[in-house]
């Protein structure tokens, strides 16, 4: 077999002779001792590749593969707003407390240092159902008991994340600590609302 | 041009399940949408293992390839014109990244390419054994000392069963040198493994490679 | 069912689900104050309905109401943590934010805990019961927010029950 013959050969394996073509090698495969060792060696030779890939394949657990990319993929570039969040997180009659709840995410936002907090809530902040100015509001020294809030104490923001704290009006009631994006200067979740959907 | 069985099985598979084309869901990502990616990730998960597993021969780090790989994907996807198909391209990034990762580890490792689990191997007789372990060295040896882009040519040919235009998509190159690197690892391995053909059984030694081209069929 | 049942379920479940290791006093139990542990699941909450997660079964009534906004909730983690006055631990979040927690003392039978978010540049300083569920919330991660559930409990105190209290 010259260099020629070793060509058409694998393009024989891989289909892609001429019919004509095909047939001739095919005879030649069949006839031929020389013809008939290379064509097997060739055909054992991708068999063997093949094989163990193939096994392994079978055998492949790609249950933890996702949270394996998510984790490591980066943070979508448009998050959710401020308003958006805010909108997702409070439920209509929240509505009435919200005033309360913009003065606090802007005090907390701005607070230099820890500070001691009052000694109760205001009147005006207690009846706010599920969004209170936390630092103000839960400072009542509250008993060791599970169905108390957690207490607040002081907030520290030196980035550009404003801490909003929503506290429970009832007992047993949820302590939910809010990380958020300050508002930029496009507006984001910072403007004034402009439609009729905005809570704010 | 023939395909291999297994890719030829898996795009029939991936095909019927579509319920979104690659295109649009790329186009998703791009837009921020991680499930769009999520399915991305697992409509081709499994090709791009095969590929990183014929590449790498190890299952553990052909897992990883494929972890990174589609994170490295995700970060390019600006990068993506279009204009081949989003499978290939995913095969292009694959060969790429295995092929650095070969690159940094300075050596192949060829052990995989036969190993005393094959299937239906341990049913033979020893003598069987024997010579699939004497062909199992040679052709190591073989496809070890084939340069880089022949042994990828081969391995994306015979492991992944990709057509001769996507072997020249993912490596670059014009389809004639595709056929050219084809034709000369076939002829090294050929070489390498005809003395044990000749010298030990070779009709049953054929016989079992007719039987792995009928199982393809 | 009251919101105060939802919470006692809420909390009972979590405490069932979260990893309890053994843990050797240290710190303050070491230095004669009952010890604390504080656990810690991670979750990750996203606009898009997905099936509930196993893992946050007992919870998930209580995440659908604090977090009414998503509407899909799986667990990526679950800690816990021997909280110590001494040294602050240290937790990876899958965001790439560090958390960092230290046991300040008790005050009025609350523990006082120093809450750190070291890549935000957050500090919180908490006084929080025994038992008590609290939730950190809003840090972006894929595609929707982190939150991180949390609550304290005594070295030693035995695992709660599986099920919820009715």
């Amino acid at each position: 077999m010259n260099d020629q013959d070793q060509e058409k050969l694998s393009l024989f394996l891989d289909g892609a002779l001429a019919p004509e073509d095909a047939a001739e090698v095919a005879r030649l495969v069949a006839t031929d001792p020389e013809w008939k060792a290379a064509h097997r060696a060739l055909k054992l030779s991708g068999e063997m590749m093949r094989a163990p890939v193939e096994q392994a394949a079978r055998s492949a657990n790609f249950d933890g593969l996702w949270a394996g990319i998510e984790g490591r993929l980066p943070a979508p570039e448009r998050a959710p707003s401020l308003l958006e969040r805010l909108r997702a997180f409070l439920t209509p009659p929240v509505l009435v407390g919200l005033a309360a709840a913009a003065a606090a995410a802007a005090y907390v936002a701005t607070r230099p240092a820890p500070t001691p907090a009052p000694a109760s809530p205001s009147p005006g902040l207690a009846a706010t159902p599920r969004i209170a100015p936390a630092p103000e509001s839960a400072l009542a020294a509250a008993p060791a008991d599970a169905s108390e809030p957690v207490v607040i104490e002081g907030i520290e923001s030196e980035g550009s994340k404003t801490v909003l704290v929503s506290q429970p009006v009832e007992p047993g009631g949820t302590t939910v600590i809010w990380l958020l994006d300050a508002p930029d200067a496009a507006g984001d979740g910072a403007a004034a609302p402009t439609t009729d959907d905005d809570p704010i | 041009m023939n395909a291999a069985p297994s890719a030829s099985k898996e795009e029939k598979n991936a095909m019927s399940s579509m319920e979104t084309p690659d295109a649009e869901l790329v186009a998703r990502v791009r837009e921020g949408d991680r499930n769009a990616f999520r399915k991305l990730v697992e409509r081709h998960r499994e090709r791009i293992y095969r590929v990183a597993l014929g590449m790498l021969r190890n299952p553990d780090d052909a897992m990883d390839a494929v972890q990174e790989v589609f994170i490295r994907v995700h970060g390019r996807l600006t990068d993506f014109k279009g204009e081949s198909a989003f499978g290939t391209w995913l095969v292009r990034v694959t060969v790429n990244y295995c092929i650095d990762r070969q690159r940094r580890q300075k050596t192949w490792d060829a052990r995989f390419v036969v190993d005393n689990e094959w299937e239906g191997v341990s049913e033979e007789s020893p003598e069987h054994q024997l010579v699939n372990a004497q062909i199992g060295e040679a052709l190591q040896r073989a496809l070890a000392e084939l340069g880089e882009e022949h042994r990828t040519a081969i391995m994306l040919r015979e492991v992944n069963g990709l057509a001769y235009e996507e072997i020249a998509e993912v490596m670059g190159c014009p389809k004639g040198t595709v056929m050219s690197r084809l034709h000369h690892a076939r002829k090294k391995l050929q070489v390498a493994l005809r003395p044990f053909l000749e010298e030990a059984g070779e009709r049953d030694l054929a016989d079992r490679a007719g039987e792995g081209v009928r199982r393809r069929e | 069912m009251s919101v105060l049942q939802r919470f006692r379920a809420g909390l009972l479940g979590l405490g069932a689900l979260l990893v309890l290791g053994v843990l050797a006093p240290a710190g303050d139990a070491a230095a004669g104050e009952p010890g604390l542990r504080l656990k810690v699941s991670v979750i990750q909450a996203t606009k898009e309905k997905a099936a509930p997660d196993p893992a946050l079964a007992k919870i998930q009534g209580e995440l659908q109401e604090a977090f009414a906004g998503y509407q899909g909730f799986k667990r990526l983690q679950a800690e816990e943590k021997l909280l110590s006055s001494d040294t602050p631990v240290k937790l990876e979040l899958p965001n790439g934010e560090s958390a960092e927690f230290k046991h300040q003392g008790l005050e009025k039978n609350l523990h006082k805990i120093r809450f750190t978010l070291a890549k935000s540049k957050v500090n919180l300083d908490l006084k929080a019961p025994l038992k008590k569920m609290f939730y950190q919330a809003g840090m972006k991660h894929g595609g929707g927010i982190l939150i991180l559930a949390m609550y304290l409990a005594p070295v030693g105190e035995p695992p709660a029950p599986d099920k919820p209290t009715p």
